[in-house]
């Protein structure tokens, strides 16, 4: 069994840890030199406040809206996931990290405590010890650990641990039936409109699905998916996904809208370049 | 109000104080070598759980009376559950604040170890979010 743990709004909560006031709060944490938001609490993202979001166009509404803005701290992160990590450690041998605010954790099958209390003590263990909320989720397989994870966020009554193989099998198909198959680990949405052309649009019509066909049709990885999604473990801690980065991006942005190109052109001319290292 | 600020402890490099080392003797190797027990490793002595300790400053003189100064570092250990007596990390309106906890059969209370600020009631220990429990001060002798 595995369990997957990530830190609800990470930067945020790690923020919220040394600033109780902005518990509860709708909050973003904007990128270096405060350009775009990068992080936002659940509280912000009710409010339509997303990756992305440019500041300058939020600024003039954030009082409105009761919105505090934090300047990123990476060191402050960097040292709060490694706490994260610690405690976590103590509960395996085996501990995957696998970003700045989520792992896999492998449990020994000589574990015999129940699976929901051993992932309450977790969440219990990181509350008290560093002080953020987390969810957890434990499946057999790592891309069924995630899906128990999503389930333990959103659906309330799990309380923020989701044991898959303790939900009952009804309710499991059931939501498998309704969820995109999107929302699966690895299924990117250019990969979906693909899926969507063999007539595969739930996670329950992919685990249908023929997996020799998945893979003629598309590749091994999108095949191992499948079957790990039927509970057959194949994506293991060295196939490190971390490396293979979705997107990297280096923008620059106005402070303001500029709507005139002799705006832009006064604009360009005072936004300096990245400084040169000294040579 | 003492407030503090918040700083994490550097974990990278344990803190090594050399033990007191007599000079290389050119002649007769000291007698003392054998009981020689490596440098003291300050961040084993002050800090039981590392992952749940943290150094705040204090700011303000409302624990002068405990050795606390505006300035002096604070370690704060949120593993450890609050006893009566204990200097403790409290929330308060939303700050974090240095003070003593009582735990009486009259109440919990919050007391400041200065007269200029008064005691603050709370009827029971779960209205209260006690962040930490201070374990040690960095009272700083020389300014």
């Amino acid at each position: 069994m595995l369990a997957h743990v990530d830190v609800n709004s990470a930067y945020v909560s790690f923020e919220r840890v040394f600033n109780p006031k902005l518990e509860g709060v709708p909050c973003v944490v904007l990128s270096n030199n405060d350009g775009m938001v990068v992080a936002s609490s659940s509280e912000a993202k009710a409010l339509g406040l997303d990756l992305g979001k440019p500041w300058f166009e939020l600024r003039p509404r954030a009082a409105a809206l009761g919105l505090e803005a934090l300047s990123s701290n990476y060191e402050l992160y960097g040292d709060m996931s490694r706490r994260v990590m610690e405690v976590l450690a103590r509960y395996g041998p085996e501990l995957q990290i696998y970003s700045i605010d989520e792992a896999f954790l492998e449990i020994s099958p000589r574990i015999t405590k129940d699976l929901t209390a051993l992932g309450r003590d977790i969440k219990d263990a990181l509350r008290r010890l560093v002080g953020v909320p987390v969810c957890v989720g434990i499946a057999p397989t790592r891309t069924l650990a995630k899906l128990a994870n999503r389930t333990a966020k959103q659906v309330a009554v799990f309380d923020g641990v989701c044991v898959w193989p303790a939900t009952r099998p009804e309710w499991r198909d059931k939501l498998m039936g309704a969820l995109p198959v999107s929302e699966v680990w690895g299924i990117a949405s250019r990969l979906e409109r693909r899926l969507a052309s063999l007539g595969i649009r739930t996670i329950a019509d992919l685990v249908a699905a023929d997996p020799v066909l998945i893979r003629k049709s598309f590749n091994v990885v999108v095949m191992r998916t499948a079957l790990e999604l039927r509970g057959v473990r194949c994506i293991e801690a060295e196939e490190d996904r971390t490396g293979k980065k979705e997107q990297l991006i280096v923008s620059r942005s106005f402070s303001e809208k500029i709507t005139t190109v002799d705006g832009c052109a006064r604009s360009s001319q005072s936004t300096p370049s990245r400084p040169r290292p000294a040579s | 109000m003492q407030r503090v600020i918040v700083r994490r402890v550097q974990p990278a490099a344990p803190l090594l104080l050399l033990a007191a080392v007599d000079a290389v003797p050119a002649g007769f190797p000291s007698p003392a070598q054998d009981y020689y027990d490596g440098p003291i490793d300050l961040t084993d002595m002050l800090i039981d759980d590392q992952a749940a300790t943290f150094i705040v400053r204090a700011a303000g003189d409302s624990m002068l009376g405990a050795g606390i100064s505006s300035g002096d570092e604070i370690l704060v250990d949120r593993s450890k559950t609050p006893r009566d007596g204990d200097v403790v990390v409290a929330i308060l309106d939303g700050e974090l604040t240095l003070k003593r906890l009582s735990l009486t059969a009259a109440g919990v209370t919050l007391h400041s170890e200065n007269p200029a600020y008064p005691d603050i009631h709370v009827s029971a220990l779960s209205d209260l979010q006690v962040w930490g429990v201070a374990t040690y001060s960095l009272h700083h002798l020389r300014r």
